[in-house]
């Protein structure tokens, strides 16, 4: 365990990272700018890819399990694939909406190239709504309505190249509706040495995803709840495709991990957390790292408390009792469920404060005191 | 941000704020009546909507052709005749004051998405700013406007943000910073309807839509919110109506104008030649459901005489229409609705 002393030179560290962060253009949290100098530079947009042409120059997104019909000059549900004239476009290829540098910590990503800097990148738009999004801001608006940016994929990898991170995160708003752009990235990326992570809802169809993949180093995907009624009412969208995406993880063995925001009433449930966990037990095994992290009120849902800690700490118990190795507990600083512990002899094997590693003990993949092999990427 | 329909006193409350007397309210102000300061003649029902069919003032695509004079007067006939019809005014300018008292600011939303082939045609939105100048709006006050000025130079009109009317987007003008709840929507706001009139003049054009069923009026206040993607689940039942059961749409809306001189009965909401007809229609009505009610009889009826299935076959009702007749907003039953042909 960290020292008081040790404990308060990283808070302040954290604090005045946090501080020039706010000060950065493109942090998540501040307001898009919308009027003429926010209007991105036009130029000729991509065509989308996984779509079907219909009669009467309409189109079919076979993207995500939305399957939007999209008439001449319309969007899809997402907003940032627009029909002309019976070709689908993608407008926001190469135009970002947010940039910043990231503890790969932030995403959340426990179990790769821990104490690292991720690159982290995101344009407007969503496919779908969820009613306590934290970057609304950027995801449930339009490209022209957001301040946009310049960056081709070479752009993005030779920025994270240089800047010294390991890896590109896809984030922020939803990376499924950039596809085109997130997987041009990756590419870039891979041929500089660079990672890619995507944080995702998972919400895709299994066709992308699976030729997605093998580009991508890593995957993290928002487990909003587990019953399609919350899905359907507070996320416009089905709780199914979501469970899909995480069985094609599982067998294409790409590294990937699950979080769970709980909001009192509506998906923390002693009963939920239960089945939830034991279907990933049963599905995904018991490796796969689990973060329950805690809601603030926003966006749409101003009217329900934070989360009780006893919430998720009675959640990380359950799945532990589940068989889950890896739970963690998220969005509350300094405590002991953000660390990761052996599942062996139980020694901590890597200590956080926030986002920042204060130790790493893992060598070669194992635990140093007991062997035990601990699943994850570590160089 | 809770929205909530107004009562009485808080209607009342809100128009002396909003200087608001002097209006003639249609429908959406809570059944409400005003007091205009100038007497008026006898008012209309509130379920009127004038039917006007000029197509011999059109050329052969329907134009009403370029810039000239002659576009403008044939404009101008079927602007002041629609209104003075509506209003039982002897002209335009008279048309004009009963529904806007000088001072108010008024804004015209447009729906230019087709561009310029199935977008209100410039002369009649030119002789309508016209109109409600000669009406005592004073030009400075008058905002022309839509999603995006891409969309409306598309469409024939120019952006102009100096001297006389306001032609801009959304895009420049921007939305409100949260999120406005109410019923199945949570939106923000363009400013422009929030913030910078007193009152709406929704113009839209006549024509189908592939997921709403009908675009002319209602379905146009889609471009007031940031976000008209999220809502066109359900054939976008009850989004439409919802939208316009919001605060700013009530707080506003005056008057529903649609362009059908050329109407389309298929593959909307986009130009499709072989789906559009020149039908020499123009619509007016302060009922926004009636007047829907009416653009959706007269798209059935040409689909039918194409032999084409009617929009219920073709499994997009336009259901929002009696939603929004349930939410009080107007009348949906067409034997309810005073239609009056000229």
């Amino acid at each position: 365990m960290p020292s008081r002393r040790d404990f308060l030179k990283h808070s302040a560290l954290t604090c005045a990272w946090c501080a020039g962060a706010k000060q950065a253009w493109g942090t998540p949290g501040v307001r898009p700018l919308v009027g003429q100098e926010a209007a991105a530079e036009e130029h000729a947009p991509v065509e989308a890819r996984y779509y079907e042409k219909q009669d009467d120059l309409r189109i079919v997104c076979r993207l995500c399990p939305r399957e939007c019909v999209v008439a001449d000059r319309e969007r899809g549900y997402c907003g940032v694939r627009e029909n002309r004239r019976g070709t689908y476009y993608t407008l926001v290829h190469s135009d970002i909406c947010a940039e910043h540098i990231d503890p790969v910590e932030k995403k959340p990503v426990f179990h790769f190239l821990p104490g690292t800097r991720a690159y982290s990148i995101a344009t407007a738009g969503c496919n779908i709504e969820c009613k306590f999004c934290q970057n609304w801001e950027i995801s449930q608006f339009r490209p022209e309505q957001v301040r946009s940016m310049r960056r081709t994929p070479d752009d993005v990898a030779r920025i994270a190249k240089s800047r010294g991170c390991r890896s590109i995160a896809y984030t922020y708003s939803e990376p499924v509706i950039f596809y085109e752009y997130m997987y041009d990235c990756a590419v870039a990326a891979r041929a500089r040495g660079i990672k890619s992570i995507m944080i995702s809802n998972g919400y895709i169809q299994p066709e992308p995803l699976r030729e997605l993949i093998k580009v991508l180093d890593a995957v993290k995907i928002d487990l909003k709840a587990f019953t399609d009624r919350f899905y359907r009412e507070l996320c416009s969208g089905t709780l199914a495709p979501v469970l899909e995406t995480l069985k094609i993880l599982k067998e294409s063995e790409i590294w990937f991990e699950i979080v769970v925001l709980l909001i009192p009433s509506w998906n923390d449930s002693a009963k939920e957390i239960t089945a939830l966990c034991e279907w990933v037990a049963e599905n995904l095994g018991d490796s796969v790292p689990i973060h329950f992290t805690r809601f603030h009120p926003t966006y749409k849902i101003k009217n329900i408390a934070r989360t009780p800690l006893d919430t998720l700490e009675s959640a990380y118990e359950i799945a532990r009792t589940a068989g889950l190795k890896f739970p963690y507990i998220g969005n509350v600083p300094e405590h002991e469920g953000d660390h990761t512990h052996c599942p062996e002899c139980s020694k901590a094997l890597i200590s956080r404060i926030g986002f920042k590693v204060i130790n790493d003990r893992i060598e070669e993949d194992q635990c140093p005191y007991c062997s035990k092999k601990i699943p994850g990427i570590w160089k | 941000m809770k929205d909530t329909p107004c009562d009485r006193r808080e209607f009342l409350g809100r128009a002396a704020g909003l200087t608001l007397t002097g209006a003639a309210f249609g429908p959406l102000e809570c059944g409400c009546s005003d007091e205009p300061d100038e007497p008026s003649p006898k008012k209309p029902p509130p379920s009127r909507v004038v039917r006007l069919e000029r197509p011999a003032l059109l050329d052969d695509r329907g134009r009403l052709g370029g810039t000239g004079e002659s576009a403008r007067e044939r404009a101008r006939e079927i602007i002041g005749d629609t209104l003075s019809s509506l209003t039982d005014q002897p002209n335009l300018k008279d048309a004009l004051r009963a529904l806007f008292a000088p001072g108010q600011r008024v804004g015209i939303k447009l729906n230019c998405l087709a561009g310029r082939g199935l977008s209100p045609q410039p002369p009649l939105v030119h002789a309508l700013v016209e109109g409600l100048m000669a009406a005592g709006i004073e030009a400075g006050n008058i905002i022309v406007f839509d999603r995006s000025e891409r969309e409306l130079r598309e469409a024939g009109f120019r952006p102009s943000r100096r001297t006389g009317p306001l032609f801009v987007g959304n895009d420049t003008m921007g939305y409100e910073r949260n999120p406005r709840l109410h019923r199945s929507i949570g939106s923000c706001f363009s400013r422009i309807v929030v913030d910078e009139i007193d009152a709406l003049i929704n113009f839209g054009v006549v024509k189908d839509h592939n997921l709403a069923g009908v675009s002319a009026g209602l379905k146009n206040l889609y471009g007031l919110i940031h976000n008209p993607n999220k809502y066109h689940d359900n054939n976008c039942d009850p989004y439409v109506a919802d939208i316009a059961d919001s605060a700013p749409v009530r707080r506003v809306l005056r008057l529903t104008l649609c362009d059908g001189l050329v109407s389309q009965y298929h593959g909307g909401p986009a130009l499709m030649p072989r789906f559009s007809w020149k039908a020499g229609i123009f619509l007016a009505s302060r009922d926004p459901v009636a007047l829907d009610a009416v653009a959706r009889e007269i798209i059935e009826t040409k689909r039918k005489a194409e032999e084409l299935p009617s929009l219920t076959e073709d499994k997009r009702a336009p259901r929002w229409i009696e939603t929004a007749a349930a939410r009080g907003l107007g009348e949906a039953r067409l034997n309810k609705i005073e239609i009056v042909s000229i």
